[in-house]
């Protein structure tokens, strides 16, 4: 009765399910390529309401869209972004990673899942969950 | 079934090719069936007091206390009973809202080593044939000359007086710290060499991965390059200071003497190296050495 009610934990996402999810790109991303062929990605930067109304305040929300934000890719990111394309899921994204650069499936996996999170976290990719 | 071995902190065993290491910590190993956590492994050093009811007891109150799972001891299972002959064991079960466990504490007297392992799951034949082959296989190494280290694709073999230290697991970047004494080693992996290496050479890329050890112990390059892939060595033209002497006798941490050695090994596309600081004057052969028994494993 007087016992912390007791909170159901959440079922979370095996580390196959996570590794099954298919990365979409955003389609607000305006992507160039360098002389070296490396991606450069600009993509409209996300703002909280109050920092967003200070950003059009001084004019930095240009036609009505809020300022771009620019992110140049390495070579093993380039080839990264390069598979995204909504229908490769994570998993083989990582495999041709480890083969094209030799290394641990294990250690391409970690890499690659880290590097999609920051993707996803600048709003530049979104996660399908569909099979 | 393909199987793989294992040695860290003392200890080795094998487990099937699919396994991988999912968690690993001091006489730690968490172990993952390539979905979810379904194997965990602990060691201790329990020395020559060992009492089996003890040690069982307070294994069971301390999870108990940490996680509310109650630990029951159990017979041990059938295809268990034959490779744990040669240990005195004891098994054990749990019971969550979640998920269910059992497993097998042991001790080896010959080593004065209590090991604690446990699978998570309900089990079937793929658990049950990797547990059989762990228990086949384990290995205890602390009254043995040489600690063989073997993780993810590194492969060591070190005197048994190297103690593990520090270790790093991350992407692109693997570090085994061991010491003893006198000395520290610490063995180095770090991939895909070819894109490390595409814009600068082995040696530019050593002095900025050991920026702060070069200038700590004040070491200058000497780069070689070899047909293989190449090799690029850090060493010391002047003896230490002697303030630096007198303080390495009064602190064992103090270990003014270093050398730093970087292989670029191209058919395995990894930079290999090691660091090595002592309190004492480096034997000219001790990188040779290591390297003899450093090797990367594909």
């Amino acid at each position: 009765m007087f016992g912390r009610k007791k909170i159901k934990p959440i079922p979370e996402m095996t580390r196959g399910e996570a590794l099954a999810c298919k990365p979409v790109k955003n389609l607000d991303i305006v992507e160039t390529r360098t002389a070296q062929n490396k991606i450069v990605l600009a993509y409209p930067l996300r703002m909280k309401p109050i920092f967003a109304d200070a950003a059009k305040k001084y004019g930095l929300w240009k036609g009505g869209r809020p300022p771009m934000k620019r992110l140049e890719l390495d070579d093993m990111g380039s080839l990264v972004w390069d598979m995204i394309d909504g229908e490769t899921s994570v998993k083989k994204i990582a495999a041709s990673f480890a083969k094209k650069y030799n290394i641990l499936p294990r250690e391409a996996e970690v890499a690659t899942a880290a590097f999609l999170k920051d993707l996803g976290k600048r709003g530049l990719i979104a996660f399908s969950v569909n099979n | 079934m393909g199987r793989k071995n294992i040695a860290w902190d003392g200890i080795s065993f094998d487990i099937p090719s699919e396994f991988e290491v999912s968690g690993i910590d001091k006489s730690f190993i968490q172990l993952d069936n390539g979905e979810h956590p379904c194997a965990e492994i602990r060691w201790y050093d329990s020395g020559k007091t060992y009492k089996e009811q003890n040690y069982f007891r307070q294994l069971a109150k301390k999870i108990e206390a940490a996680s509310g799972i109650k630990i029951e001891s159990s017979v041990l299972p059938s295809t268990w009973k034959k490779p744990l002959e040669r240990f005195h064991s004891t098994a054990f079960y749990w019971q969550s809202d979640l998920s269910t466990g059992r497993g097998v504490m042991f001790y080896c007297a010959k080593t004065s080593n209590v090991m604690l392992i446990q699978f998570i799951g309900k089990g079937g034949e793929q658990l049950d044939s990797a547990a059989t082959m762990l228990f086949e296989s384990i290995k205890f190494y602390n009254t043995e000359e040489y600690t063989p280290w073997r993780i993810y694709d590194m492969e060591a073999k070190l005197p048994i007086s190297y103690k593990l230290d520090t270790f790093e697991f991350k992407p692109g970047r693997f570090k085994i710290g061991l010491c003893n004494e006198n000395e520290s080693i610490s063995l180095y992996r770090i991939s895909p060499a070819d894109t490390i290496l595409k814009e600068r050479s082995l040696g530019e890329f050593s002095q900025e991965f050991f920026e702060d050890d070069i200038k700590r112990l004040n070491l200058s390059i000497a780069e070689l390059q070899f047909d293989t892939g190449s090799t690029c060595m850090f060493g010391q033209e002047k003896k230490p200071s002697a303030a630096k002497l007198t303080m390495s006798k009064l602190s064992s941490k103090r270990r003014p003497f270093g050398q730093i050695e970087a292989r670029y090994t191209k058919q395995a596309n990894r930079i290999q190296a090691v660091l090595i600081c002592s309190r004492a004057t480096i034997p000219e052969d001790r990188m040779q050495h290591i390297f003899e028994n450093y090797t990367i494993v594909r």
